[in-house]
């Protein structure tokens, strides 16, 4: 898993030095990647989480829309 | 004055590979009626018609503008953007379950000891060089990718044609109603309503945009009828307990003992149509949130957005089963107010405010 922050922490840096002059760009990308970082992070972590698609099942019972 | 990138017939043909990418998706609605799956899918072309009528008008009505900028238009900047913002969750969540269904297919099929991990890996991988490219060379590399597979559908009916029986149809309309209507609304909204996407494409492609939307939904969504047709002619009764129809299908080729076992070329397809699938619904993405939050490139955000899609995708489902029920009971609702509801209500609004672009 270390590897793969580090591999994706160099794709960061190149992308994020490419972007000149443009201020949201930049903090796009950096919400993007902590978001991607933080994800791998919870992946390797004890905490259960689980893809989009289960809480929108979960919702849509709760809601009582569902076949 | 937007750039026009895409050409009409590319749009097109990009449109039909995008709904051959969904073949695997027929197990969400198949094992309810069983040899009787054709009848929502032909149902469902009929009853999308009218959506692709209600996405080409806005398309027309906004020319110039993507679907993040009609809803701007139309909804007004905040809640537009958050319109826009719940549409790029909507493309993110069919990415990670198309990205999921091709890697299930691989690793249960194809590499059963290879980690799944891997193939969602590769996919998003060689996807992601694909968006970096642009959205007009992805579009452009439809027509050879069309080619290849159209050879190998017909090739493949060709082969199966001593297996074909049509007793495997009868008996029709044997189940209850309620699967009928659930399997049209799973069809509806799964692989026909998902072209909204092309939505996000339609301000850069020149030509009649009306005719390209028609022309690619009506081919690719007779191609599925068609493999849809194949598989139950051959399999039966036994398409409903299988999760790739048309692999199993396939098995059944024996041309006297000498051509058999070529089911493998089927994942072939698989890999080329979800390949475009998966980038054209990677580019939408990538583009909405470029779009949304105002930034001169999408380009740079590609990596980053990967890596989010190959994280849902690993996470996945707890079993097979739980995929299958989601998408068999779940999906139709969380994709309607996306495919139905939001593309009617803008272009109601859009009319009654009279609003356009010229």
């Amino acid at each position: 898993m270390s590897t793969v922050i580090v591999v994706y922490a160099f794709i960061f840096l190149s992308d994020f030095m490419q972007i000149k002059g443009d201020k949201n760009g930049r903090w796009l990308l950096m919400l993007s990647s902590a978001v991607g970082i933080s994800v791998l992070l919870l992946l390797q972590s004890d905490i259960k989480i689980t893809t989009p698609a289960v809480h929108i099942m979960n919702f849509l019972e709760y809601l009582g829309l569902h076949y | 004055m937007t750039a026009l990138k895409i050409k009409e017939r590319d749009f097109t043909i990009a449109m039909i590979c995008f709904l051959q990418g969904s073949t695997l998706f027929t197990i969400f609605f198949a094992p309810n009626l069983k040899w009787e799956a054709w009848i929502p899918a032909l149902a469902g072309i009929v009853l999308t018609l009218p959506l692709i009528w209600v996405y080409s008008a806005l398309a027309t009505t906004f020319s110039g503008k993507s679907l993040c900028g009609i809803n701007e238009i139309v909804f007004g900047k905040a809640a537009g953007k958050i319109i826009s913002c719940m549409y790029i969750f909507y493309f993110i969540e069919i990415t990670v379950l198309s990205t999921d269904n091709i890697g299930s297919f691989f690793s249960d099929y194809i590499m059963p000891e290879t980690p799944k991990a891997v193939f969602f890996i590769m996919i998003i991988v060689v996807c992601s060089f694909a968006v970096r490219s642009g959205i007009e060379n992805i579009m452009k590399m439809g027509f050879v990718l069309l080619a290849f597979v159209t050879v190998s559908v017909v090739v493949n009916i060709l082969l199966l044609a001593n297996k074909i029986n049509l007793k495997n149809f009868l008996p029709v309309f044997s189940q209850e109603f309620i699967k009928y209507v659930q399997s049209v609304h799973t069809v509806v909204t799964m692989p026909f309503g998902e072209v909204v996407v092309f939505l996000m494409f339609t301000h850069i492609t020149s030509g009649n945009i009306k005719r390209g939307y028609l022309l690619g939904f009506l081919i690719g969504a007779l191609s599925i009828l068609i493999i849809i047709i194949r598989d139950i002619s051959v399999l039966g009764v036994a398409m409903s307990i299988v999760s790739v129809p048309s692999y199993e299908a396939l098995r059944l080729i024996d041309i006297s003992n000498i051509l058999t076992r070529i089911e493998v070329l089927i994942s072939f397809n698989m890999v080329i149509m979800s390949f475009m699938k998966i980038s054209v619904l990677y580019c939408a993405i990538v583009e909405g949130i470029a779009e949304v939050a105002g930034t001169k490139d999408y380009k740079h955000q590609v990596w980053a957005m990967g890596v989010i899609i190959i994280c849902f995708a690993v996470l996945g489902f707890e079993s097979g089963y739980q995929e299958v029920e989601y998408g068999m009971s779940y999906h139709a609702f969380f994709a309607t107010p996306f495919t139905i509801i939001l593309p009617i209500a803008t272009l109601i609004t859009a009319k009654l405010r009279r609003l356009k672009t010229v």
